[in-house]
């Protein structure tokens, strides 16, 4: 529990939280070891829990039509230590639009998806920190796709 | 004629809120006209506002060069009636891309900074409000790594 807490504060997502709000999303976080290779969550599934990387890496997946009749998997981005995907699960959305795929032996925190909404949508002042935070994250990767960019 | 508070209502951020919401966040709006090939704002420049696009068509286009606004642009998005661009204002960042007017556009301006004063100090607003922009923020993603796909390795 001390260290599903402790990822949760060091996270880009939770780090404006107190110490008792820190408990309060540690409460609905379970800690998650798997082996490179594993397929965390694949898109168009349901889209039940937001994780964050505690130790490792992960990469997150596309598919992607190249044209009519040909679709392959892409990866659009590598999540390092203290960042959070599976975001889908946190907004209110079905399923996920991406598939996540450990590319190490990875240490995830999964934090339900639905039990959080409930809790930020309960604690507003939470929420606000937390959905604040998100749009922060999401904007900056707008820079790290640039980077990916051919010149 | 459409009235500020409703075209708020009809906004990817701000729909499904309470009109005394609306009211509010109606204060701190400007509509505001620009003819076609004119910028709204560029990429890396100091944010100033946020734009929902009521006429006209916004390309939003992105640098890909190593040096902002030098060099090849390509258009990662086509907004419309209802959306939203230049978030980066609300979140103090600067713009991550550009913002150009296909077509002679009308937008609503909202000043990031002072929204972001109301949302701070109203946090059940501003709940709403950034999980609405995350949404919008997240599905932009999307669209965006979809868009430059063909150009990365």
């Amino acid at each position: 529990m001390a260290s599903i807490k402790t990822a949760l504060a060091n996270s880009a997502l939770f780090s404006k939280l107190s110490d008792e709000e820190l408990d309060r999303v540690a409460s609905l976080s379970r800690q998650e070891v798997y082996p490179e290779g594993t397929l965390l969550f694949s898109e168009g599934t349901m889209a039940s829990d937001l994780y964050i990387v505690g130790a490792g890496q992960v990469a997150v997946e596309m598919k992607l039509a190249v044209y009519a009749g040909l679709v392959q998997k892409a990866t659009v981005e590598v999540i390092l230590e203290g960042d959070a995907f599976g975001w889908s699960a946190v907004l209110g959305s079905l399923i996920y639009t991406l598939s996540a795929r450990a590319l190490e032996p990875v240490r995830v925190i999964a934090i339900d998806g639905e039990r959080l909404h409930s809790l930020l949508e309960g604690n507003p002042d939470m929420g606000y920190r937390v959905m604040t935070a998100l749009v922060e994250v999401v904007s900056s990767r707008v820079s790290s796709i640039k980077k990916t960019l051919v010149v | 004629m459409t009235t500020v508070k409703e075209a708020l209502a009809n906004s990817d951020i701000f729909k499904g809120l309470p009109d005394e919401w609306l009211v509010e966040i109606g204060e701190l709006v400007e509509p505001e006209e620009y003819p076609a090939k004119e910028y709204l704002f560029l990429e890396g420049a100091e944010p100033k506002d946020m734009y929902i696009v009521q006429v006209g068509k916004v390309a939003m286009d992105l640098s890909i060069s190593p040096i902002p606004g030098v060099g090849n642009q390509t258009t990662v998005d086509t907004l419309t009636r209802g959306q939203t661009c230049g978030w980066s204002s609300v979140v103090g960042k600067p713009y991550s891309m550009t913002a150009r007017c296909v077509d002679p556009v009308g937008v609503l301006a909202i000043n990031g900074a002072r929204l972001r004063s109301l949302l701070d100090s109203r946090p059940e607003m501003g709940y709403k409000v950034m999980e609405s922009m995350a949404w919008v923020v997240v599905s932009r993603l999307r669209n965006m790594r979809m868009a430059t796909r063909m150009f990365s390795r």
